[in-house]
């Protein structure tokens, strides 16, 4: 595994070494949050106890901030997803993205510099729900442009697969 | 798909390493029930992925970005689909209908690995624009009713609101 040598963050005064085995756990939890400690242990090849605190202690520290699910969401029947720019004036830039962030079917909310300045991805149940969230959108006051991109079935996922990958070296 | 599987998608969405003795605690049902029903959503695939949030800045990132990239006319976007996937530091690709053509999420570990990412991705001849956007907040809820809100920057811990 291709581990930098570096990679370190404090953890109030002390200072904390990123290792391997840090990035083994953060691996396979990435790739399912609920594997047994058991086989977390044997992949990793420690006893399910060393495991276990290593696990509490990446939480602890705020390595791992939270779980999330990606479900079906046809199953539910959201099979809408899109990513909507938003060019918005920068003085109400704050307020608009708050404004965004409580409609209920934004799921993920993002400022970022660039030809937009807001990202939001968003799922809606029908073409017309869908319609009705990017004319609100549209409607708050210092948008100036809105970009709406429709997802297909055409999709990959894998945040852990770089993990291994390291920044400061 | 009925209420009582919302119910339990609903704690798993919460809180994805939730034993299934709590689960059923809350929603008054037994213990094994809630475990058939976990494994026949799982085996179904209404469950895609239970994953865990990392805050990157502790792994060393810098960052995260949003591609927005569209294709020239008559381009084997299927191709550029599959080439995308394998770039370092690429989590999520989406093929889209609209204005762009492809989405892509990229971890931003730094400045150096970003120039070599949209490089890589320039290299595709069949891609004629890239909009980059680097991001300095986000907020994650990946929930049918948003409720955890967590800050990218911080990376304050989530919030139940």
């Amino acid at each position: 595994m291709g581990l930098g040598n570096n990679c370190e963050y404090e953890q109030g005064n002390k200072v904390r070494k990123v290792d391997n085995l840090d990035i083994k756990i953060l691996q396979i939890l990435s790739a399912d949050a609920r594997e047994s400690l058991k086989n977390i242990a044997e992949k990793c090849g420690v006893t399910p106890v060393a495991a276990l605190k290593r696990i509490k202690r990446l939480k602890k520290d705020g390595v791992i901030v939270g779980t999330y699910l990606i479900i079906n969401n046809e199953a539910f029947g959201n099979p809408y997803e899109a990513t909507i720019l938003v060019d918005a004036s920068n003085t109400v830039e704050n307020s608009i993205k708050n404004s965004i962030r409580q409609l209920s079917n934004v799921v993920v909310c993002a400022e970022c510099v660039g030809r937009y300045n807001l990202c939001a991805l968003i799922i809606d149940h029908d073409i017309d729900s869908l319609n009705g969230t990017v004319s609100k959108i549209r409607n708050f006051k210092g948008v100036n442009n809105v970009s709406v991109n429709i997802w297909t079935e055409n999709r990959h996922m894998d945040f852990a697969r770089d993990l291994a990958v390291m920044g400061k070296t | 798909m009925d209420g009582i599987d919302a119910k339990i998608l609903m704690e798993l969405m919460a809180d994805a390493q939730i034993s299934f003795l709590e689960i059923s605690q809350k929603i008054g049902l037994s213990r094994e029930t809630v475990r058939k029903r976990f494994e026949k959503m799982k085996k179904e695939g209404t469950i895609k992925l239970m994953s865990i949030l990392i805050d990157g800045h502790k792994i060393g990132d810098q960052g995260a970005a949003f591609l927005m990239l569209t294709c020239t006319r008559g381009a084997d976007k299927e191709a550029i689909f599959q080439r995308l996937q394998i770039l370092t530091g690429v989590c999520l690709v989406t093929q889209l209908r609209g204005e762009f053509d492809f989405f892509v999420w990229a971890r931003v570990i730094n400045m150096e690995q970003l120039s070599k990412l949209l490089n890589g991705i320039r290299e595709q001849k069949e891609i004629d624009r890239i909009e980059p956007m680097l991001l300095h907040q986000t907020y994650f809820t990946f929930s049918l009713i948003p409720k955890v809100a967590i800050k990218c920057d911080n990376m304050d811990l989530p919030k139940r609101t």
